[in-house]
């Protein structure tokens, strides 16, 4: 029994080692270790992250690190005086399981950074392999599909992993094709789970429309050029709806409950109450719709990335658009191929988004805007770069390569030579015209040249592995000059020092500046923060910033005297000087009666560290509690903002929390000793969450469940 | 023949070349090139300050060839933040450097008209203004500078997070750089302040000037003594002129003009031995060559 087995299984590792895929497996290991090389500044956190890259650095290690202190963070305090975290926990879509690979590594020992640049570099890894994947279903050659992923991971999105949050578009992006293409062929159910579980990644991160935007555009063409497309879709869903019919349930399941989180946030910015900078500028009502958009802002920069893509390498900079020069004897070999459907529709989807990206200057994108709801909904188009257009110029370059490498085997060898002979003479006129080239992209040339001679003697895989040198040593040369000139990290991130959730109180025997603050008002239209709440931007627009100087985030203040108002509108001169000047006045949004004392003149409390009247006895993202002794009822303000979603409780019963100054938190608190607890949101609302993230990681281990059984794409 | 040309429009690169060639013709090429000219400031930000900054530095002027581009950048920033006062601000820079008053004078109004206590604005303004002979409006920008606090300035460029921030970034500038920077704003307000009043004659005001910079501590005392005694001198108030070219001696003595006024002033006062004296040290400073120090700062800032 035990030989029979053994011997099994030794049959089964000989059918592996006979697996195309799993013979690249060496190939696939050095060619990343030598992209790790590459962007070592990086992923050692010498280098420092720029753009979003740093906000996403810091929306992650928030959520994590409340999230491994047993709380789902739906409040962040430290932002700004506080906002509601939901629009940070959309942009970094929470319930991605992969995430949680951090906190495996911070298991290990590793730190915060450590473990984050090396998720960034794995999942960028991840998204390298979806697209090893993809070109393999439409290359169906594993050496091929092999160059096309070194394509695109020496191409420089690797270098946006540390500028931008595209890659947590890109990842889910490219898987989705793969499942897709693969359930059309396979028609099985484990492909149905990989294409829904992208769905459901995509949908939950912020924002899906570009992907919308890309597939409603594919479908149109392939209406057009691949009708039989969505007949063998639906065969292969009719088929898996009869063989795994809980399958079909499961993933439609899936589908719907990723979106709840994005249409739940869209329609709490429809209320109005929270504004995101630039998308509502200058307005004091929150709006989901953009301005059209126009080139001069973040459409596609047309003479940078053509510019980026010859010569001037020693000034190369994270963010420049960059694809390995083989690319382009590959795309010039389209002089010799013929055109067919596939070339087409790849043509002319990523044409499709170019011309998006010119915004007004072609007539697509306004009338999209026009006509087409979503497409008032977002913006930064220039993204379509990235996920979009860099990846389909890999393909098609690949596909014409094949093409012609299909053509020249039907052909003499000195005829195929002639025409290589040719492209290689002008490829290396047009180098040493270039301004400032590097050395290696002769290298290129010639590695380019003798891979072609080794192909045509039909010494294939030697001619492949020229070919992959040949992608690689130009990148080699261009990151080395980007490490040289990419900043050096010198500044920590916020959040990097310690916890985010640190308890404003100042030290003993503080004394409140005596400013002079004039004027108190000062009317500007401008947006205070990226994203907040309409009074927090109303309140900044409205006041004085030195006001703001001298008020740190979440101070706690104890007022003895307080004053009804209806609205903040009329009051910001006297909220100023309270708030300027120190009064002992608070200023409470609310028609209720508030109680009246003759104190007003002295100061108002600033809570110090040493305070024997208030105590901090606990402070969470969601969550603070206090102790109060006085002998005479207070009004506590804590310099973080008022939402409707927090919630008083004084002795365990509920209270009102005041919009107190204008944008803060209030409340009442009566004489003797009590307790005050202050909750952010509600049950519902912590369910809601944490039974997404079980759901998610539930899907996405029976996802792998499912593959572990079968492994072939 | 046919079959080539069938050849010919069958291959792949051909076939992309004359559907882009097609769709192309609906382009706005001429939006496409604007937009990316500034796309490609936009994109290298903050590098994009880099030779606005560099030349600033290096030569205290705009260099010639960039300034276009930075007048065309900025523009379209402003289009895309109608309210940036900061892209106002610098665009008033690159036309009062571009000798284009008119321009530079209706950007530093804009900016004026929106937060009148904008100092950096209100003080370019009046050099522009000085420089056109519209003494009487400079005068009043300037006394707005000098009667609104320094903290403002500072929020200024703080604040102005798309523009100016960059900028000092670019320029390594410090806090405490800028500090400095706004005291000297100070110090040539009130230098503007009384070289305007004496060309209107109003030495009562040139006096006043005078001693309130002096008062107000913002440095260069030996010439903010040397314009109160020149007040004075013109009053006909000579022994009070005296005394006070004596002092703007002491404390800068190679000022070569107190040197001539105390001259003057000691021969009205019939003091001919002790003019003679200084008539001889004026001498020798005059070959010497000296230009004032302080007069030569009043031109228009970036910071």
């Amino acid at each position: 029994m035990t030989s029979k087995k053994s011997l099994l299984q030794s049959v089964s590792f000989s059918l592996l080692l006979q697996n195309p895929h799993v013979r690249l497996l060496p190939f696939f290991i050095i060619s990343f270790c030598i992209w790790c090389y590459s962007f070592r500044g990086f992923l050692s956190d010498h280098l420092a992250l720029s753009g979003d890259a740093v906000a996403y650095y810091e929306h992650v290690k928030f959520f994590l690190d409340r999230l491994t202190a047993g709380e789902f963070p739906l409040w962040d305090p430290s932002r700004e005086y506080g906002v509601p975290n939901e629009f940070y926990l959309r942009r970094i879509g929470e319930f991605n399981p992969f995430w949680l690979l951090i906190i495996v590594f911070k298991a290990f020992g590793m730190s915060y950074n450590q473990s984050y640049l090396l998720f960034l570099g794995l999942y960028f890894g991840l998204g390298a392999i979806g697209f090893y994947a993809l070109s393999y279903k439409l290359l169906k050659d594993h050496r091929m599909a092999f160059l096309s992923y070194l394509f695109f991971l020496f191409s420089s999105f690797g270098t946006v992993v540390f500028k931008s949050f595209m890659l947590l578009l890109f990842v889910p992006i490219v898987w989705f094709f793969v499942f897709l293409i693969g359930f059309i062929q396979r028609q099985e159910g484990r492909y149905l789970l990989g294409l829904t579980f992208s769905l459901m990644i995509i949908f939950v991160t912020y924002i899906p429309l570009y992907f919308l935007s890309m597939f409603f555009s594919l479908v149109v063409l392939l209406v057009i050029f691949y009708r039989d497309v969505f007949r063998s879709f639906f065969e292969a869903l009719k088929n898996v709806f009869k063989n795994e019919r809980l399958i079909v349930y499961w993933c439609l399941a899936g589908l719907v409950i990723s979106v709840l989180p994005g249409l739940l946030f869209a329609k709490e910015l429809s209320k109005g109450d929270l504004l995101i900078s630039t998308r509502t500028a200058g307005s004091s009502s929150g709006r989901l719709e953009v301005e059209e958009q126009s080139l001069v802002n973040a459409g596609i920069p047309v003479g940078k990335v053509t510019s980026g893509l010859f010569g001037r390498f020693d000034q190369f900079q994270a963010g420049r658009f960059y694809i390995p020069i083989l690319i382009f004897i590959f795309l010039v070999l389209g002089v010799w191929v013929k055109i067919d459907g596939l070339l087409l529709v790849l043509f002319l989807w990523g044409l499709f988004s170019y011309l998006l990206g010119l915004y007004e200057a072609f007539p697509l994108y306004p009338f999209l805007y026009k006509h087409v709801f979503f497409f008032k909904w977002f913006r930064n188009f220039q993204f379509f770069l990235w996920v979009h257009l860099l990846p389909v110029v890999i393909l098609l370059a690949m596909i014409q390569f094949k093409y012609f490498l299909e053509m020249a085997s039907g052909r003499t060898k000195e005829k195929g030579l002639a025409f290589i002979t040719a492209t290689h003479v002008f490829f290396l006129v047009v180098i040493f015209m270039l301004d400032r080239t590097s050395w290696t992209a002769y290298g290129v040339l010639v590695l380019s040249y003798l891979a072609f001679v080794l192909v045509f003697s039909k010494k294939i895989s030697y001619g492949f592995l020229l070919f992959f040198a040949a992608v690689i040593i130009h990148p080699l040369q261009v990151y080395a000059y980007m490490n040289k000139n990419a900043p050096i990290k010198k500044d920590t991130y916020s959040y990097e020092k310690g916890d985010a959730l640190d308890v404003r109180l100042v030290d003993a025997g503080y004394q409140a500046p005596v400013n002079y603050i004039f004027p108190i008002v000062i009317k500007r239209a401008y947006d205070p923060y990226y994203f907040g709440l309409r009074w927090a931007f109303d309140l900044k627009r409205n006041l004085n910033p030195l006001i703001f100087r001298h008020l740190p985030n979440s101070f706690f203040i104890v007022y003895d005297c307080a004053a009804s108002i209806l609205s903040v509108e009329n009051n910001y001169e006297a909220i100023g000087r309270s708030l300027g000047y120190y009064e002992n006045k608070i200023y409470l949004e609310t028609q209720a009666n508030l109680p009246q004392t003759d104190k007003c003149s002295a100061k108002p409390q600033i809570v110090s560290k040493d305070n024997p009247y208030l105590k901090v006895l606990d402070y969470q993202a969601n969550k603070v509690s206090i102790e109060s002794i006085y002998t005479e009822p207070k009004f506590i303000l804590q310099l973080n903002h008022y939402d409707e979603n927090w919630k008083a409780f004084v002795d365990g019963i509920p209270t009102t929390v005041f919009k107190a100054q204008g944008a803060f938190r209030g409340v009442y608190v009566p004489q003797g000793k009590h307790r005050v607890d202050f909750y952010y949101g509600s049950t519902i609302d912590y369910l809601f969450k944490y039974g997404m993230l079980a759901f998610f990681l539930n899907f996405f281990l029976g996802l792998v469940y499912s593959w572990s059984r079968k492994l072939s794409i | 023949m046919k079959k080539t040309i069938q050849f010919i429009l069958s291959r792949s690169v051909i076939v992309f070349v004359v559907v882009y060639g097609v769709i192309a013709l609906f382009i706005n090429s001429k939006k496409v090139d604007v937009a990316d000219k500034g796309k490609m400031s936009f994109y290298s930000h903050p590098s994009a300050y880099a030779p606005l900054v560099e030349s600033y530095k290096d030569n205290k002027k705009l260099s010639d060839v960039s300034v276009d581009e930075y007048t065309y950048y900025f523009k379209n920033y402003l289009k895309m933040h109608p309210s940036a006062l900061d892209a106002m601000y610098v665009l008033g820079y690159v036309y009062a450097n571009k000798k284009e008053s008119d321009k530079a004078r209706t950007f530093y109004s804009k900016i004026v008209d929106r937060d009148d206590k904008n100092i950096w604005a209100q003080y370019n303004l009046a050099v522009v203004d000085l420089n056109n002979g519209r003494t009487r409006d400079a005068i009043r920008h300037l006394k707005t500078v000098i009667s609104t606090g320094p903290e403002r300035a500072m929020e200024f460029f703080k604040e102005s997070e798309g523009v100016l921030v960059p900028i000092m970034h670019q320029a390594k500038l410090s806090p405490n750089d800028l500090r400095r920077q706004i005291k000297a704003i100070y110090r040539e307000s009130y230098l503007g302040l009384i070289l305007g009043c004496e060309k209107n004659k109003d030495f009562v005001g040139m006096y006043e000037m005078a001693r309130l910079a002096i008062a107000t501590n913002v440095g260069y005392k030996g010439d903010f003594l040397f314009y109160a005694a020149k007040a004075k001198y013109e009053q006909y108030d000579f022994d009070k002129a005296e005394v006070l070219f004596k002092e703007a001696i002491e404390l800068r003595k190679d000022n070569v003009q107190a040197y001539r006024y105390l001259v003057e002033t000691l021969k009205k006062l019939k003091k001919t031995d002790e003019a003679t004296n200084y008539e001889l040290e004026l001498n020798r400073l005059s070959k010497m060559n000296i230009a004032s120090p302080l007069e030569d700062q009043i031109k228009i800032r970036l910071y």
